[in-house]
């Protein structure tokens, strides 16, 4: 086991390495630079380019990135004065968070609880309801969502704030905005999963012997769907991180997702770097631990690695 | 079982729901944002306002990189040492008089003794200096140091060449401060409204980075309103300074400035009573809110233009360059393209006032050309290219922005019908557009010009063969000659008439540029708040005498 450890460990680094490397020059590629506005002077523009060692030849740039970014160092923004790249990730990231969590946590418990419905209600009705109801959730994507529910809420009927993060109520249009998506998939996965069990032998053998439906779908059949559940939550983090920009830019909410947006635009080439870096590194490693959990939870994994 | 999970089912949702709507309360306990929660209505009683800006981007120090977020600081929380009113007139602010020595070279500003930073402390010479000194450094990113070039061995400064005692400004003492400049400057006195000759206080603005501009305790102000809070990426609030020296005519407390990504949010917060002052919007506003007191449009000090590369063979042809021109119908792409344009066929800005005469530039002067189709098909005939046979296919570059996409549509449109020649629209990213112009990697580019001080020479100036803003490959001695003298031009109606004589050189006789129209904001400010002013130079509004009425 502590092989495969290993193993899993030294290509989430190479995978980092690529991704800095891959990054670095393609940002470098792209026209235009960090100071250029619309009315300056190119005369200021050069001497601001060699003052921050943006004439040097890029390959010698690279190697003072990646000697920084070893140091730990992911540099200063060009574009916010004074701020460094890790403070501002260090201030956007709780609100990332905030608001990624939540909306994990309201889809799984939502999502769950919609397809165990699904599964075991016998009305043709509520299984029509809940089949069109995750198609709508699932099609629709979630900048769509965003701006339906900020039309209606916030600017026609006025329920809800829709701009910044500073009270629970600006938490409200957000992560249902974010969670619709995520919940109506692990409602479809959880139907799915659950529907199958159902129709195991184990599960015919306890209804044999009395026992009631909500107790084996508690003790029984739940506890059998959610390894395969939790296989979700790696991409679906990976989704709330990235589905997050537009949201976040919808609603003004100051996370990782809007500083991104804005440093592309801006051309702040530290601040992309450190911010691709940093979400790259946070999907590798949630990924990384998943699959920690998995070999610890599930026996099969642990036999096929060879113990 | 299944009852029991509808039961449960429904009572989570409930539950979320109510988490939501019951906090309603809470909210005015949330200090500088309370404006923003409750949108005008509170607003009014509280003498507060929220404003929408656009997202965060450089500093609050006049000597650092000069984005959005210092202007919308700066117009309410900085006074420069003189500025102009909407009439022209001057209005004194840190300053109380200058002298001028006869040529124009040594100005002399004798600075108010009253005038105090917001922590009671005097503003002196030497808090201009301070940011005129620290402006000079490259490393300082601020865009506008080339405005300092006029002064003494500023330029030289700048490049590291010379030490810094050899520039040219000195603080007499305490009160007076001298600028002696390299050339006669007749428009001097416009340059002072920009952040470089605004002060910094000695004590506390050491560095550019080091923090201080956004931290309330050493972010001092002397103007109307100064720094209590600075939440980085949602907004800062500007409180009244108690030390201000004109302080009687200041009505408004407080004004929070809210960042905005974009302009459709800010629309939406103002539908939504987020903010109280959304500027620049688009243009489908001025449709929404048409005939509502909300709807404040104002004039932009701005040309939308074309620069046709000279570089290239065709475009070379002054011929050619003029066919382009007269054969656009601007009155029609302004009726497409949206009740935000309007059409100029001047280089100046076609609402910039001459402070002289109280008129607008371009209407002392004739129009330097009249669109005529049948004459731009005979100079392209006489070009070589009869009925727009053999006319190579030329690129128009422009930013991928709605307004300039719908202008890149008309005019291909245009040429092709009027001149029957087919251009090719090259849509890029709008840091794609600087860089591509900039390194003159274009055939035809588009081009704005906001004015940075209200005198036509910020225009004048960028066509200049040494002007490093002259990216089309213009090499005019005779326009060189002219702007030159107009620069240095003590009389005013003959400088006046250099100047109409180089805008008609550069647009009516040789076609340099190509003039589409003008821009206007579309701007909603709650109709219970007035006294919002525009200033003259840029057309941007200002806060500082806003008065809100019941």
């Amino acid at each position: 086991m502590w092989k495969y450890v290993g193993k899993r460990l030294c290509s989430s680094m190479v995978t980092i390495f690529v991704l800095v490397t891959i990054t670095f020059f393609l940002i470098r590629c792209m026209p235009g630079n960090p100071f250029q506005t619309e009315n300056l002077s190119p005369q200021v523009l050069q001497a601001m380019e060699k003052e921050y060692g943006l004439d040097q030849p890029i390959f010698s740039q690279y190697l003072v990135y990646l000697r920084n970014f070893l140091q730990g160092d992911l540099g200063i923004s060009y574009r916010k004065q004074g701020v460094s790249v890790t403070e501002v990730i260090g201030r956007a990231l709780p609100i990332t968070l905030l608001l990624g969590g939540l909306s994990l946590a309201v889809a799984l418990i939502f999502g769950i609880l919609l397809g165990i419905l699904q599964a075991v209600s016998g009305k043709k009705r509520v299984h029509g309801i809940c089949t069109i109801l995750e198609g709508i959730g699932t099609g629709i994507p979630n900048f769509v969502m965003a701006l339906l529910l900020l039309l209606l809420f916030g600017v026609q009927w006025h329920l809800f704030p829709t701009v910044g993060i500073t009270s629970v109520r600006h938490l409200v249009l957000p992560v249902i905005s974010l969670s619709i998506y995520p919940m109506m998939n692990i409602a479809r996965y959880t139907y799915g999963e659950v529907r199958t069990q159902l129709q195991q032998e184990y599960v015919t053998f306890a209804r044999m012997k009395r026992f009631p439906t909500s107790y084996l779908i508690y003790h029984h059949v739940l506890r059998n769907c959610i390894p395969k559940i939790l296989h979700f939550i790696g991409p679906m983090a990976a989704f709330l991180l990235t589905g997050s920009f537009v949201v976040e830019s919808i609603y003004t909410i100051p996370g990782l997702g809007r500083e991104f947006v804005n440093a592309i635009g801006n051309r702040d080439y530290t601040m992309i770097m450190g911010l691709t870096v940093f979400m790259g590194s946070v999907v590798i490693l949630v990924q990384f631990v998943l699959d920690m959990i998995c070999v610890v939870i599930d026996p099969r994994v642990r036999a096929s690695l060879g113990e | 079982m299944r009852k029991w999970l509808s039961i449960c089912l429904v009572i989570t949702l409930c539950a979320g729901i109510m988490s939501g709507c019951g906090n309603t309360e809470g909210n005015h306990t949330h200090g500088g944002n309370t404006a923003a929660e409750n949108g005008g209505d509170s607003a009014s009683a509280q003498k507060e306002i929220t404003v929408a800006t656009n997202s965060e981007s450089g500093g609050l120090d006049p000597s650092g990189m000069i984005a959005i977020t210092y202007l919308a600081y700066s117009v309410s929380a900085l006074d420069e040492l003189l500025t102009y009113d909407e009439n022209g007139e001057m209005e004194y602010r840190g300053a109380t008089s200058y002298d001028v020595n006869e040529d124009s070279t040594v100005w002399t500003f004798h600075l108010r003794k009253e005038a105090k930073w917001s922590d009671g402390s005097a503003v002196t010479a030497v808090d201009y200096l301070n940011t005129i000194t620290r402006s000079l450094d490259p490393a300082c990113g601020n865009g506008y140091s080339n405005y300092l070039f006029p002064i003494q061995n500023a330029e030289v400064i700048y490049d590291g060449e010379k030490p810094m005692e050899e520039l040219g400004v000195k603080a007499l003492d305490a009160y007076t401060l001298e600028f002696t400049l390299q050339t006669p400057c007749v428009y001097f006195l416009d340059l002072l409204r920009l952040p470089v000759y605004t002060p910094s206080c000695v004590k506390y603005a050491d560095a550019v980075g080091s923090g201080w501009d956004k931290d309330p305790k050493t972010s001092l102000s002397n103007g109307p309103f100064c720094l209590t809070e600075y939440v980085p990426e949602q907004y800062f609030v500007l409180e009244r300074n108690p030390y201000y020296w004109d302080e009687d005519k200041i009505s408004l407390d407080k004004i929070t400035y809210r960042f905005f990504d974009d302009q459709q949010s800010m629309a939406t917060a103002y539908a939504t009573g987020e903010v109280d002052v959304a500027t620049a919007l688009p243009a489908n506003i001025m449709e929404e809110y048409a005939g509502q007191e909300d709807l404040r449009v104002t004039e932009n000090i701005a040309t939308r233009y074309i620069y046709p590369n000279l570089n290239n063979e065709v475009l070379r042809d002054v011929r050619v360059r003029k066919a382009l021109t007269l054969a656009i119908n601007r009155e029609e792409l302004c009726d497409t393209v949206g009740a935000d344009t309007e059409e100029t066929v001047n280089f100046i800005a076609k609402y910039m006032k001459n402070k002289a005469t109280g008129n607008y530039y371009v209407e002392e002067a004739d129009r330097p050309f009249t669109e005529n189709v049948e004459e731009a098909r005979a100079l392209l005939a006489e070009a070589g290219y009869q009925n727009g046979e053999g006319f190579p296919e030329l690129t128009y570059n422009y930013p991928s922005l709605e307004q300039d996409s719908d202008t890149a549509q008309v005019l291909q449109q245009q040429w092709k019908q009027n001149l029957n020649i087919d251009i090719a629209l090259s849509p890029q990213e709008l840091q794609v557009n600087y860089a591509e112009r900039r390194a003159g990697n274009f055939e035809l580019c588009r081009m704005n010009w906001t004015a940075d001080f209200a005198d036509p020479y910020t225009y004048l100036s960028m066509l200049l063969s040494n002007s490093t803003y002259n990216c089309s490959g213009i090499k005019d001695a005779e326009y060189d000659k002219i702007v030159a003298a107009s620069d240095v031009e003590q009389n005013m109606e003959k400088r006046n008439e250099l100047i109409h004589q180089a805008e008609q050189l550069a647009v009516g006789e040789a076609y340099y540029i190509i003039p589409l129209y003008t821009t206007k904001s579309c701007n909603l400010i709650r109709p219970s708040i007035q006294n919002i002013r525009q200033i003259p130079a840029s057309g941007a509004l200002e806060y500082r005498y806003a008065t809100i009425v019941q």
